[in-house]
C-alpha cells in the first residue's frame, strides 16, 4: 500500500503542490473573496460603520466624475505605455538580434531600467526633473519650454506624457527579452533564400521577421495591458496622482480611498469594478493562449 | 551606400537606447558623489565635479538605512527560501505528474501571477490584521510570496520540463520512487535554473515597495524601498542621501542579475511565452 501511495500520481501530485496551494489559497482566493463581500459593506475604519449597503457603493462609484476621469487617466495611461513599450521593445531587439559579445553586453545594460528598485527610478527621475536643481528641467528651461521654477511633474499637462514617458524606459526591456527571444528563433534559411533575391534589410525585416512577431505581439500586448492597467507604484511614487488628480489612474484612486480616506467598502468596491476589467482581460489573454495550445 | 545607410541606422538606434538607459544612472552615480555646493546648483552639467564620498559617510553613520539594509536582506532571504521550496515542488508536479484537475491548478497559477497587488492589498490588510501579523517580518515575508510563488513556479516549469522524460525514467527503472527521482536527478539537473529563480524572487522582494509601505510601519522593521523615504520631506528632501542611497539599493540586484542573466532572460519570457 504505501509503495502504491508513493508512485500515484494522484497523489504525488496534489501532495507536491499542496504548499504552494496553501499559500495561494490562504493568501489571494481567500482574501479576493472577502473583498467583494466588503464591497456591499460601507466599511470605514474612522467613523466606525460597518454595514450591509447592497449596491449602494457601484451606484455612488458610477455616479462619481473623480471614477470616471481616473478611469480616463488609467486608460491613456495604459495605451500610451503599453503602444510605445511594444514599439521601442521591437526596435532595440531588432537592433542586437545577431548573437555576438557586444551585443549581449548591450544587452545586459538595456535590462537595468527593468530590474532596478522600482523606487530608484522614480526617485532619479523627480530629481532630474525638480523644480530648482533638475538637470532635465534646467534643459528645458534654457531651451524655453518651461518658465523658470517650472517642472514636468507639476504641470497639469504635461505631468501625464512624463510619468508614461519614464514609465516606457522602465518596461521596453522587457518586451525587447520577449521579442529577442523570438527573433533569434525563426529559421535563417528564409533569410539566406532573401540574400540571394537581393532584398534589403529593410525588406527582410518586413516580410521575414515581422509576420513571425505577431503571436508574441499580441501575448504582449495583453500581457503588458494587464500589467500596467493595475500598475500602481510609478505614477505613485512619481508624482502621487498629482498635480491637481491628473495623474490619478483607478490604482492611485483605490489607494487614496483606502490608505488616505479609510473608505474600505468603497474602496473594495472600486476594487471590484476593476477586478470585473481585469477578468474580461485574462479571459483574453488566456483564450489566446488556450487556441494557440502554448500554456499547457 | 545602402549597406552604409543601414548601418548608419543601426548605430544611431543602438545610440540611443545606450543613452536614454545609461544617461540616468550616470547621473545618479555622478549625484551621489558631488558635494553640496555643485549638487544644488541652479545650472547643473553632467561635467563630474570631482569625487565626494559626504553622502555616503551620512548614509552609513547618521541614518537609518544600515538597519533598513539588514531588514530588506532578511525579508528578501527568507522569501527566496520558501519560494524556492514551494514553487520548485508545485513546478515539477504540475509537469511530471498527471492528475485530476492539473489544467485548472495551471491556470489558476497563472491568473494569480497576472492577479495585481494594488487588488490584493485591501484583502491581505484585512487578513494580516485579524491574525496580528500587520507590521512584522512574518506578515511582509507572506505578502511577498503572493508574488514570487505564482511567478516562481509558472518559471521553473519550463526548467523541469526540458529534463529528458528518460532520465527519470532510467532511475525509476534503477529502484527510485518518483519522490527519489525528484531528490537525486530533477533537482540536481536543475539546480543552477532553480538558484537563478530562487534569485529572481529575492531580486522581487528586494524591489517591492506597495505591500512593504502599507504593512511596515515602524523603523526596526522597515525595508529599503520604504526607508529611503524618511529622506524625503517637503522643504528639505535630502537629495544627495536619496541619490547615495539609490545606488546602494541598486547595486546588488544589477550584480545578481548579470550574474544569472541567462536565466533570468528566460524567467522574463516565460512570463509571456512559453521557454
Amino acid at each position: 500500500m504505501r509503495r502504491k501511495l508513493t508512485n500515484n500520481d494522484n497523489f504525488l501530485g496534489y501532495l507536491f503542490l499542496a504548499p504552494a496551494l496553501l499559500f495561494l489559497g490562504l493568501l489571494i482566493i481567500y482574501p479576493v473573496m472577502s473583498a467583494i463581500i466588503q464591497s456591499f459593506y460601507n466599511t470605514n475604519y474612522i467613523s466606525g460603520s460597518n454595514s450591509f449597503i447592497g449596491l449602494d457603493n457601484f451606484i455612488s462609484i458610477v455616479h462619481d466624475k473623480i471614477f470616471w476621469k481616473a478611469l480616463y487617466v488609467d486608460v491613456v495611461w495604459t495605451v500610451g505605455s503599453v503602444g510605445f513599450q511594444l514599439l521601442l521593445g521591437l526596435l532595440a531587439a531588432s537592433l542586437i538580434s545577431r548573437e555576438s559579445t557586444v551585443n549581449k553586453v548591450i544587452r545586459s545594460i538595456l535590462l537595468t531600467p527593468y530590474v532596478i528598485p522600482i523606487i530608484s527610478l522614480a526617485l532619479l527621475f523627480r530629481w532630474m526633473l525638480n523644480d530648482t536643481y533638475g538637470i532635465i528641467t534646467s534643459f528645458l528651461v534654457r531651451s524655453n519650454v518651461l518658465v523658470q521654477g517650472g517642472s514636468l511633474l507639476a504641470n497639469t499637462k504635461l505631468a501625464l506624457p512624463t510619468v508614461i514617458a519614464v514609465n516606457i524606459l522602465r518596461s521596453f526591456p522587457f518586451c525587447m527579452v520577449n521579442y529577442l527571444g523570438t527573433i533569434q528563433s525563426i529559421s535563417q534559411d528564409p533569410y539566406e533564400a532573401a540574400m540571394i533575391d537581393g532584398a534589403n534589410a529593410w525588406q527582410k525585416f518586413r516580410f521575414i521577421t515581422l509576420p513571425h512577431l505577431k503571436g508574441i505581439t499580441l501575448s504582449l500586448l495583453i500581457l503588458r495591458m494587464i500589467f500596467e492597467f493595475n500598475s500602481f507604484e510609478m505614477i505613485y511614487l512619481l508624482t502621487e496622482g498629482g498635480p491637481a488628480q491628473a495623474t490619478q489612474h483607478l490604482p492611485i484612486l483605490i489607494y487614496t480611498e483606502s490608505i488616505g480616506l479609510f473608505n474600505f467598502g468603497r474602496a473594495s468596491a472600486l476594487s471590484v469594478v476593476m477586478g470585473i476589467i481585469l477578468v474580461m482581460m485574462i479571459t483574453a489573454f488566456t483564450r489566446l493562449f488556450s487556441r494557440k495550445g502554448e500554456v499547457m | 551606400m545602402k549597406a552604409f545607410s543601414v548601418k548608419l541606422f543601426k548605430i544611431a538606434g543602438l545610440a540611443f537606447f545606450l543613452g536614454i538607459v545609461i544617461l540616468p544612472f550616470a547621473w545618479m552615480v555622478l549625484s551621489s558623489f558631488t558635494s553640496p555646493e555643485y549638487l544644488f546648483s541652479k545650472a547643473p552639467s553632467l561635467i563630474p565635479k570631482g569625487f565626494w564620498t559626504g553622502w555616503y559617510a551620512s548614509v552609513f553613520t547618521k541614518s537609518n538605512v544600515p538597519r533598513y539594509f539588514m531588514n530588506s536582506l532578511l525579508v528578501a532571504a527568507t522569501t527566496m527560501c520558501i519560494s524556492v521550496a514551494v514553487s520548485s515542488l508545485g513546478a515539477y508536479s504540475l509537469t511530471r505528474f498527471r492528475f485530476r484537475g492539473r489544467k485548472t491548478i495551471m491556470y489558476a497559477i497563472l491568473c494569480s501571477y497576472i492577479f495585481p497587488p494594488i487588488l490584493l492589498m485591501l484583502p491581505l490588510n484585512h487578513i494580516l490584521s485579524s491574525v496580528k501579523l500587520v507590521d512584522t517580518f512574518p506578515g511582509i515575508i507572506l505578502t511577498h510570496l503572493t508574488i514570487t510563488i505564482p511567478l516562481g513556479t509558472w518559471m521553473l516549469r519550463s526548467f523541469f520540463a526540458a529534463i529528458p522524460i528518460e532520465l527519470e525514467e532510467a532511475g525509476q527503472i534503477d529502484g527510485l520512487s518518483k519522490i527519489g527521482v525528484f531528490l537525486k536527478i530533477s533537482i540536481p539537473m536543475t539546480a543552477v535554473a532553480i538558484f537563478s529563480i530562487g534569485l529572481f524572487s529575492f531580486i522581487q522582494s528586494w524591489n517591492e515597495y506597495l505591500y512593504s509601505s502599507v504593512f511596515l510601519i515602524s523603523t526596526e522593521r522597515k525595508t529599503l524601498p520604504i526607508g529611503i523615504r524618511e529622506f524625503i520631506a517637503h522643504y528639505d528632501t535630502r537629495w544627495g542621501e536619496i541619490m547615495a542611497t539609490s545606488v546602494l539599493i541598486s547595486v546588488p540586484v544589477i550584480i545578481m542579475f548579470i550574474s544569472i542573466q541567462k536565466y533570468f532572460v528566460v524567467g522574463l519570457t516565460a512570463g509571456a511565452v512559453k521557454a
